[in-house]
């Protein structure tokens, strides 16, 4: 104890002559101030401190407690990087049980001739926010299972309301095309082979031409190299090898086939549009529309400087404003949500079976969908529950992850009428001024989804049943 | 290659040596693919006779990965070369 104290005593030796020095020039600036300073120092207590000699001899100075001041600061410090080291920590420990769950699926022996599932992932921003928020969520929940899983996917992402919904409908439109094209093609073919094993062909071509044939040869054609050959033929190895005939894992199993992740409840919502869009609307741009739109702007014509500027606003952030070029408005729907009861459902495809592509992949409304809402919250209320969410992401990590299970095993259920609030969560947190202008904008964003039942009868949903 | 300089009389020891030149870069391409996505894609612990499915789809990943790069590459130097300011030159 007495070796404790001594080195107090020097301490406070030499600090009091440095302030005995500081003394005199205060109190020419305050002499109020002098009364008050000498019962302060008085009441100080000695600080605890600890030491040694060999210590001391060492240069390490006295060992003590810190101020009450830097006490605070360091606890306050430890507790929020401690909490923010024990999520992380917690966050990985999950992700790593769930990949080591799914990792057998990987490690299956696959053939060259294997092509693995592949998911479609569909990303949009939340509203008024960047879609990096969006991403952040696929990447650190989803994206490690599926790797884990070997699952490939496809990210599509949008920067502009609708993109996702014009860019489904766009396919599913090609596919009907393409459809209706094999079908003309195979009428004619039909034809065509009727034709020549009739008895109109046999007189009219088939008894001329023998007389003919003696007297002119054909004439050379001149055909398309691609018609000929293709790069296979030509590279040697395929003189020896057959060449590999891709199977997908896709193909075999309807049930489990592919899937459709949507990012978002906003996602959500143009998948489906995209899909009755593609499905019921007309296969080219109908005109009218335009026309419609060019009657109402005459009509009001002081509005529309208004709602041109309100156009303007975007509807997420966008990274990189300024100097970029104006891209082309995003395409109108092809039909209105009103429409899509007296619509046809696609006439060029066969309803009746499941529609494949050239892939013998089914096609993308076949194929079972799953959504996230993405846990964003915006204004200054919330942030006690943002703060609170920071803290505990391991409870988002470990629901998200865990419901990832069921694309990943590929457990898929009837589409119900419930499913349409599939997400519908997120809504609640959506900016409402944002909600607001999106209503005078008649986004689809803020409309209700609504599925047509023939549509409906098609879907799939992911879910895990336990 | 590239669209560097055009010749304008081409003999047939030119094409050759094109031809030659050509197939030198196609098998130096897939030397460095086959490389690269064997660096990446396979576990060198070769616990496994045969390519497991993770090492499969990593491999059709890499390998269209590289293709994608290196024909865009080629439509960069391709334009660099047209417009004249490639190794600046102006």
């Amino acid at each position: 104890m007495s070796e404790e104290k001594k080195p107090v005593e020097p301490a406070s030796n030499t600090a009091k002559p440095a302030s005995e020095a500081a003394k005199p020039t205060k109190e020419a600036a305050k002499p109020t101030k002098e009364a008050a300073k000498p019962t302060k120092e008085a009441a100080k207590p000695a600080k605890k401190s600890w030491s040694n000699p060999a210590l001391r001899a060492m240069g390490i100075p006295k060992i003590s407690l810190p101020s009450r001041n830097w006490m605070i600061f360091w606890s306050v410090l430890a507790t929020i990087g401690g909490g923010i080291y024990y999520d992380r920590h917690q966050q990985k420990k999950i992700r790593e049980k769930y990949t080591e769950q799914v990792k057998v699926l990987g490690e299956e022996v696959y053939t060259s001739n294997r092509i693995p599932r592949k998911v479609t992932v569909f990303i949009a921003p939340p509203p008024d926010a960047f879609l990096e928020e969006s991403l952040k969520h696929f990447r650190r929940y989803v994206k490690p299972l599926l790797n884990a899983a070997a699952i490939d996917f496809d990210v599509y992402t949008e920067g502009r309301q609708g993109e996702i919904r014009s860019q489904i409908a766009d396919r599913i439109r090609e596919i009907r095309r393409k459809a209706l094209e094999d079908h003309k093609k195979k009428e004619e073919d039909a034809r065509a082979e009727a034709y020549s094993k009739s008895w109109t062909k046999f007189f009219k071509e088939d008894v001329p031409n023998v007389f003919k044939r003696a007297k002119e040869e054909e004439p050379e054609v001149l055909v398309d190299r691609h018609d000929l050959y293709s790069p296979t033929n030509v590279l040697g190895l395929y003189k020896i090898f057959e060449p590999l005939q891709p199977i997908r894992d896709d193909e075999t199993d309807v049930e489990t086939v592919g899937g459709i992740i949507c990012i978002g409840r906003g996602a959500y919502k143009e998948y489906v549009s995209g899909v009755q869009e593609g499905l019921l609307g007309p296969l080219d741009k109908p005109e009218e529309k335009i026309e419609e739109v060019k009657i109402e702007s005459v009509e009001g014509s002081e509005e529309s400087s208004e709602t041109k500027q309100e156009v303007e606003i975007d509807d997420f952030g966008l990274k990189d404003e300024g100097d970029k070029p104006k891209q082309d408005p995003v395409p109108q729907p092809y039909i209105k949500q009103k429409d899509y009861q007296s619509a046809v459902l696609a006439p060029e495809l066969d309803m009746s079976t499941v529609i494949r592509d050239s892939n013998n992949v089914p096609v993308m409304f076949e194929q079972p969908l799953y959504v996230y809402p993405i846990p964003k919250l915006v204004g200054i209320s919330n942030w006690p529950r943002k703060i609170y969410r920071f803290f505990t992401r391991r409870d988002i990590a470990e629901d998200v992850t865990s419901e990832t299970l069921a694309i990943v095993y590929g457990k898929s259920r009837p589409f119900e009428y419930k499913d349409n609030f599939l997400a519908k969560e997120e809504e609640l947190n959506w900016p409402k001024k944002w909600v607001e202008r999106g209503r005078k904008k008649e986004s689809e964003w803020v409309q209700e989804v609504e599925i047509d039942n023939r549509i409906a009868d098609r879907l799939r949903v992911f879910e895990q049943t336990k | 290659m590239f669209g560097l300089g055009g010749a304008p009389q081409v003999t047939s020891q030119q094409k050759i040596q094109a031809a030659e030149a050509e197939l030198d870069m196609v098998t130096g391409m897939f030397n460095s693919l086959v490389e690269q996505c064997h660096a990446k894609c396979i576990n060198r612990s070769y616990a496994e006779g045969d390519v497991t499915k993770q090492e499969a789809l990593c491999l059709d990943r890499c390998v269209s990965k590289y293709f994608e790069t290196n024909v865009q590459v080629g439509e960069n130097m391709q334009k660099l070369g047209q417009s004249g300011s490639f190794m600046g030159r102006q």
